[in-house]
């Protein structure tokens, strides 16, 4: 027989593990020829886009996608080729040249992996136009000035070179899976039984205080230690999963194993024999989802907070439609009538307050150095009237006299300068003894800005008469649809400073967007990737256990108990990688909230509620699918008796 | 109406629904009395495989009537049949059916577990099936770590753990030396005479089939003929010899 042939024959025998060994392949290559389509798009790499960094954040992105996707393949080869090492020993025995049965699983895995790769490159031409219409909308680049082209060239070049080397590189894996079997495997003993591994309290006690350990260093580190922290946390992070997933999971199963009232209960036997047999495939499995799921948790929950905390930062840095300086006392006129000509968005408020520029030399601390620099006084009645106009919310300050209170930007610490002691010409020493959220007029060329009682404010502007300025706040009605209007209003008043939500917030908030779309799909993918990891190898299992099942029920189990034991699978399998990811997600989040002083409550719990949902419905299909592939035949069986 | 346990009237089995059909019972009648030990011997491909299966309700006849205990069990609704299976049938099977996903122990205490005994009971029940067929110091070990005997007795002790009120039994001597051998007839025995399990035991051994109180040979899908035992067991076994001899001749 020749190894083509072999192949061929062998190839139609296990299609449904072909199908889904091809369809892995085929969903990275999808991916990833969207991603170099972007990256490599003509339009993309010039003008806007590349100010935004697009090429540089796909870029990127590709890179993430083609080392899961290499994982990816890793795994789902050697998982397919360890279902097939018994043929393999079965056509030697038989008296086929190894070297031929080699080749033949070497050509099977290559030839599944190319038809899977053309099949991904396909699909991704067929959709890279409208990803990247999508991709252009979202930085606000007009669909007439979109992607360039049907087949981007170099892009499913790219993605063919990426494949085949990853491909290459599997089927070589595949060729000594042949070279590495003994006959021995094949009778007998390790027939289908995974060799079990060892399970060992102490290594598993061992992971999980290393978990702890690296759940520490993460929640202790500051903005200065984070980023040499990255890759020690990291590190750590994906050892203890693999610890506690390879040592911690046998060693439960084994637990329940020993308390035998507990485990011969109904399905219980059926279901965590059945877990604890495939338990070294299940580890792996555990591992490789839960780092994939917490890659793309951290990248979803990073994307949305950072969108968050933009609009946060608008809520309380922007409280005015345009904020500008007053230089000749015509700006207020000039920029209502530019309001007026356009007419579409009529004034809703208008406030000023006086900004006091000086240079102030703080002490943080007792014993510490004295710090010098420039910061913006506003009197604390000034304050609450431009606070109020705006309609904006705010914390109602009190500074008595010979206090002051910071207002805080995003990253202001409090902690930092509660009790710090100020000196200005003018008044005589202040202490810091509080802050409040929110800007009284706002804009990006406000400085850091202190309150002061009304009485110590007009002691400073007498001591700095110089420093003296005038800025004044416009609100317009729907100011987030004003692009006209602000370009307009930016002619009117040259050299103002000014700052409109156009022109300072746009750009940020579209490459906001930008990274929490990149995010989102990427977590978006790695879901279906990994769901469909987790969904074939469980069916096909399954489909392995039916006779099990078969046999079981002769024995008097019902099909409800077997249902359960075949839901209880499907559980345990989403679930432990499940409460990993969730774990270290929640861990890192909450870190970067810490880090960069911001609120990540609304992002942690939007992400790990989507991905409970999300694998909540990837549980139903699966133990749904499950359920038939195990038990389709006993229930056929039911209704004959019936 | 009788007290037969086990009452076959015009058995038949056909295999292959299109194309080659092979008729592996061909109206076959038999009636196995409550506390009976009955052994089914015959020639291989004879279709005695074929008999166990459909009277313990895994396999459907294509015609005729079997009755358990005066009811059709494939009349009844599903959960009946499972409760029948579980708790008045114990299957030792040919090719053992042994779970490899669990221990001997765990595999004999299974289908306790199924019926939902609870621990103390469940337990008691599991060691005592377990040393009655020597099983004991193996409880531990998994399927493929057990000798091809080893894994017999498991399946053995496994269908005798619920305390059954029927026993059937496919060859479960096929795999024991004599020694062994003796050992698993004499726990059936006891079983038998002792809590009045009724016992249908396919064997291709005359010596295990005299420990039988009965045997029918079965030829060609139906009964060809049938012996007493007197109750001296060398008298038994040798009159089963001159049957089996005597079937050889009918076979030629
Ligand atoms: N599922 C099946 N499909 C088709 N034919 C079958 C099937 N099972 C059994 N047979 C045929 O029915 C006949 C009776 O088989 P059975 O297994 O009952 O024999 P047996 O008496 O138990 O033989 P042995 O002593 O070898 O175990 C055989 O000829 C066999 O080939
Ligand atoms: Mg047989």
């Amino acid at each position: 027989m020749t190894a083509v042939r072999l192949a061929a024959r062998s190839a139609s025998r296990r299609s449904g593990d072909y199908t889904a060994h091809a369809a892995a392949v085929a969903l990275n290559a999808f991916v990833y020829y969207l991603f170099a389509s972007v990256k490599l798009d003509p339009v993309v790499n010039e003008g806007v886009m590349t100010k935004l960094g697009m090429p540089k954040a796909f870029a990127a992105a590709s890179v993430i996608v083609a080392v899961f996707a290499g994982v990816f393949l890793w795994f789902s080869s050697a998982y397919f080729m360890k279902r097939r090492k018994r043929e393999a020993g079965l056509y030697a025995l038989f008296g086929a040249p190894r070297p031929a049965v080699a080749f033949g699983l070497f050509a099977e895995t290559a030839a599944m992996g190319l038809a899977g790769a053309f099949l991904g490159v396909a699909c991704g031409v067929l959709f890279s136009r409208l990803f990247l219409m999508a991709a252009f909308r979202l930085v606000g680049v007009a669909a007439a000035a979109g992607p360039s082209g049907f087949v981007n060239l170099a892009a499913v070049g790219e993605t063919v070179a990426v494949f085949a080397a990853l491909l290459g590189i599997a089927s070589v894996g595949a060729f000594l899976v042949v070279y590495r079997y003994r006959l021995s495997e094949l009778f007998g003993a390790a027939r289908e039984a995974e060799r079990m591994p060892r399970s060992s309290p102490v290594l598993a006690a061992a992971s999980a205080a290393l978990l702890a350990a690296g759940y520490w260093i993460a929640l202790t580190s500051t903005m200065r230690t984070v980023g040499s922290r990255f890759f020690l946390v990291s590190a750590i992070t994906t050892v203890a999963t693999y610890g506690l997933a390879r040592f911690l999971a046998p060693a439960a199963a084994r637990a329940l194993r020993a308390d035998r009232r507990f485990f011969m209960r109904s399905w219980r036997p059926i279901a965590i024999g059945n877990l604890a047999f495939r338990i070294g495939n299940n580890v792996r499995v555990f591992f490789a989802i839960a780092m994939v799921g917490t890659v793309s948790m951290v990248a979803i929950g990073t994307g949305l907070n950072v969108k968050y905390d933009t609009l946060r930062r608008v809520e309380s840095e922007f409280p005015f439609s345009f904020a500008f300086d007053e230089l000749d006392g015509t700006e207020l006129a000039r920029a209502t009538a530019a309001v007026e000509a356009d007419g579409r968005h009529p004034v809703i408020a208008s406030a000023s307050a006086r900004y006091l520029s000086v240079e102030a030399t703080i002490a943080a601390g007792k014993g510490e150095a004295e710090t010098s620099s420039t910061v913006e006084l506003v009197s604390v009645s000034e304050y609450v009237a431009a606070r109020l106009a705006s309609g904006s919310s705010f914390d109602r300050p009190e500074p008595r006299e010979g206090e002051a209170m910071v207002v805080l930007t995003r990253t202001d610490r409090l902690a930092e300068a509660m009790g710090a002691r100020v000196s200005i010409a003018g008044t005589s020493g202040l202490v810091v003894a509080g802050a409040v959220r929110g800007s009284p007029i706002g804009g990006w060329a406000e400085r850091a800005v202190l309150l002061l009682s009304d009485a110590d404010f007009e002691r400073a502007v007498e001591a700095n008469p110089g420093g003296l300025k005038v800025r004044r706040g416009l609100k317009v009605a729907d100011d987030r649809n004003a692009r006209e209007l602000s370009a307009a209003v930016a002619d009117a008043l040259p050299g103002a400073r000014l700052s409109s939500f156009e022109a300072d917030v746009r750009p940020l908030l579209r490459s906001d967007d930008l990274f929490l779309f990149i995010g989102v799909f990427i977590g978006v993918v790695f879901l279906a990737s990994t769901g469909s990891v987790i969904h074939f190898k469980h069916v096909m299992e399954a489909s392995d256990d039916a006779a099990r099942f078969r046999f079981l029920s002769t024995i008097g189990a019902e099909r409800a108990v077997l249902e359960k034991a075949v839901r209880a699978q499907a559980f345990v399998v989403y679930l432990v990688p499940l409460a990993l990811c969730v774990s270290h997600s929640v861990v890192a989040l909450s870190t970067m909230g810490r880090v960069f002083q911001s609120d990540f409550t609304r992002p942690i719990a939007l992400t790990v509620a989507a991905y409970c949902a999300a694998y909540s419905a990837l549980f139903l299909i699966t133990s749904r699918a499950a359920v038939n592939a195990a038990l389709g035949r006993i229930a056929a069986k039911a209704e004959a008796a019936g | 109406m009788s007290s037969a346990l086990v009452r076959a009237r015009g058995l038949s089995k056909v295999y292959g629904a299109r194309g080659v059909k092979y008729e592996a019972l061909r109206g076959l009648d038999l009636d196995v009395e409550r506390g009976e030990f009955v052994g089914v011997m015959g020639p291989s491909g004879a279709g005695k495989t074929t008999l166990l299966n459909i009277i313990a309700t895994i396999d459907r006849p294509s015609a005729g009537e079997i009755l358990v205990a005066g009811t059709d069990l494939f009349s009844c609704p599903e959960r009946e049949l499972a409760r029948f299976r579980r708790e008045r049938l114990g299957f030792v099977f040919q090719d053992f059916n042994l779970l490899d996903t669990l221990t001997a122990y765990e595999n004999v205490a299974l289908p306790l577990a199924l019926a939902g005994l609870p621990g103390d009971e469940l337990d008691a029940k599991a060691r005592a099936a377990a040393a009655r067929l020597s099983i004991s110091e193996i409880a531990d070990k998994f399927p493929w770590e057990l000798s091809g005997g080893q894994r017999q007795r498991v399946s053995a002790a496994r269908a005798i753990a619920p305390g059954p009120a029927l026993l059937l039994a496919d060859e479960p001597t096929g795999n024991l030396d004599s020694r062994a051998a003796a050992g698993l007839l004499s726990s059936f025995s006891s079983l038998n005479v002792d809590e009045g399990t009724t016992i249908l035991m396919v064997t291709h051994d005359a010596l295990a089939a005299s420990y039988c109180t009965r045997v029918v040979f079965i030829l060609d899908g139906s009964v060809y003929a049938e012996v007493r035992s007197g109750g001296d067991r060398r008298a038994f076994f040798d009159s089963l010899m001159e049957a089996l001899k005597a079937m050889e001749g009918g076979v030629r």
